[in-house]
């Protein structure tokens, strides 16, 4: 079934007759219940963009997306987000974060309590609870990131770049981790990366994104056995999708290059 | 290997080598005995540059009264009260005008911020209002509201309300839009998002703001008071100046020197209590 769909969902920023950016054309997407979907392109492609129009943050500018069924209108605590920058609320502590959703919508406290704990838990959090943003790491912010994202129990969790400013030991710890949380949690997992080994490590399926404008270029399932380890980084399947990914990407990456407007 | 020998071959210079004290590296910490020892340098200076200047002799004592002189007419106007009296009335001027100021300036520097249209409105103003010398208001401020203590809360109050508010937006326009965008995934309203995010994510600039301001507002102090005073450390300043006591002079600038480091001190503390999650080293 289908979880996340996306028809034709176009994005132009500015007027379209006059000189308009086309960041997204005729995005068509099909996300199963329960997939791990990475997408993956050259910086500049629109994925963030398109992230963005799922989350409802921005609203597309042709086309359609819906959430099991029901068109997406606005930004909706079922579906999660995780950015690449931190985001954690600095007054809160890692407990007022990760409860942030929960008690926006009425939680009660012992509830609460437990969803904290659950989460706290899995993300590898514990004896952190009382303490404030400033006072943990990037890698630490983010898994309360994400934490906080799953405690509001959303539909699809919807990702970011969230590992792009993490130093590369903490992101393969932090990759690892993801898999872990989401083979627990079960979420439907939208993530977006310019990092071809991130892209395949983590995902069920990789879409590969074109740049200017942004499209869809090609879908490549990946299927290596889960639970995956890093051992798998070398295994001959993940370099055979690695070439092809790379091919693919190498090839906008220079055409984005070329056609690329004059920076300003 | 030879790492190896070397380290098995000098540990007690490993041992004992201390870390390098720079005095004038940039943007680097130096000792704190180090630090103190400067700054009590700068202090006795000042005083011993005082102190000679004026037990020397080398400088007229209708110019510039000798420590103990301040002191003794300090101790006086303490013990016959009218130095409260003066301060009482000041602090209550420099109080209630910073107050209106700020009880405005906050919520309305939060939105000019944020809001796209509650900028559009109120920039025309402040923009044009921030340049304005407060003493250049002075004469239409008596002619509308005459010479009373309204007036003096007034030139504080536009003295420190238009540089807040400018500040202040510059906060809240400073506030990540992603933080916001957080909070719409993890299912807020805009109300809430207003509420829970973008109000608390300003309050330690907000905080630094008022310090900052309530400094500025101090120095409006004799301005205020310039006009038909009865009472105040500016208009003890400016009534001591008529007979050249420069003794009561130098009591009131000491005077609102100290006062205006201990309000700075006290919002510090403040901002240090109410926002944990943002203290200042």
């Amino acid at each position: 079934m289908a979880k996340l769909l996306a028809e034709s969902v176009s994005m132009v920023f500015g007027d379209p007759d006059a000189g308009g950016i086309t960041a997204l054309e005729r995005i068509s997407m099909t996300v199963p219940d329960g997939e791990f979907r990475v997408i993956v392109g050259p910086s500049g492609c629109g994925k963030s963009t398109f992230l963005r129009l799922v989350a409802g943050l921005d609203w597309p500018s042709a086309g359609r997306l819906a959430l099991d069924g029901a068109d997406i209108d606005g930004p909706s605590r079922e579906r999660g987000m995780v950015f690449q920058s931190y985001t954690l609320f600095p007054w809160l502590t890692v407990r007022g974060n990760i409860e942030f959703g929960p008690k926006l919508k009425g939680t009660p406290a012992a509830e609460r309590r437990g969803i904290v704990e659950r989460y706290v838990h899995l993300t590898g959090l514990r004896g952190f609870e009382e303490a404030y943003p400033r006072q943990l790491s990037g890698g630490m912010m983010q898994r309360v990131a994400i934490a906080r994202a799953l405690a509001n129990d959303p539909e699809i969790l919807l990702m970011d770049e969230p590992f792009g400013a993490l130093d590369s030991q903490t992101r393969a710890l932090m990759q690892e981790l993801l898999l872990e949380v989401w083979g627990e949690a079960g979420k439907t997992v939208l993530f977006i990366t310019h990092d071809i080994d991130e892209a395949i490590f983590l995902g069920d399926r990789v879409s590969v994104m074109s740049a200017r404008p942004g499209r869809i270029k090609e879908e490549i399932e990946v299927n290596l056995p889960r639970p995956r380890s890093p051992d798998v980084l070398t295994a001959p399947e993940f370099i055979d999708i690695k070439r092809r990914i790379t091919a693919l990407i190498r090839e906008e990456a220079r055409r984005a290059i070329e056609t690329a407007p004059p920076a300003g | 290997m030879s790492s190896v020998s070397n380290a098995a071959g000098a540990p007690e210079a490993a041992a004992t080598r201390r870390p390098r004290t720079d005095l004038l590296a940039p943007k680097q910490e130096i000792p704190r005995p180090a630090y103190l020892t400067a700054s009590a340098i700068t202090a006795t200076t000042v005083i011993g540059l005082w102190c000679l200047l004026s037990y020397g002799d080398l400088v007229r004592s209708d110019f510039l009264p000798a420590p103990d002189v301040v002191a003794a007419t300090g101790a006086r106007m303490i013990a016959d009260g009218s130095l409260l009296g003066h301060m009482a009335t000041s602090v209550g001027v420099i109080f209630s005008g910073f107050f209106l100021a700020s009880i405005l300036a906050i919520p309305l520097g939060i939105m000019m911020g944020s809001f796209r249209l509650v900028e559009a409105v109120v920039e025309p103003i402040t923009n044009f209002m921030r340049y304005l010398p407060v003493t250049a208001l002075i004469p239409l401020l008596i002619l509308w509201i005459g010479i009373g203590i309204e007036q003096k809360i007034a030139v504080i109050f536009l003295g420190t309300f238009f540089q807040q508010i400018i500040l202040i937006s510059d906060v809240s326009r400073r506030v990540p839009k992603d933080l916001i965008d957080s909070a719409y995934t993890l299912g807020a309203t805009r109300k809430q998002a207003v509420l829970r995010v973008l109000l608390p994510a300003t309050y330690p600039g907000v905080m630094d703001t008022l310090r900052v301001t309530m400094g500025w507002a101090w120095t409006y102090l004799v301005v205020a008071e310039l006009v038909a005073a009865q009472s105040g450390l500016g208009y003890m300043i400016l009534q001591a100046m008529r007979g050249l006591f420069t003794d009561v002079i130098f009591l009131g600038i000491l005077t609102i020197g100290l006062l205006g480091l201990a309000s700075d001190q006290a919002l510090k503390a403040l901002r240090n209590r109410l926002l944990p999650w943002a203290r200042e080293r």
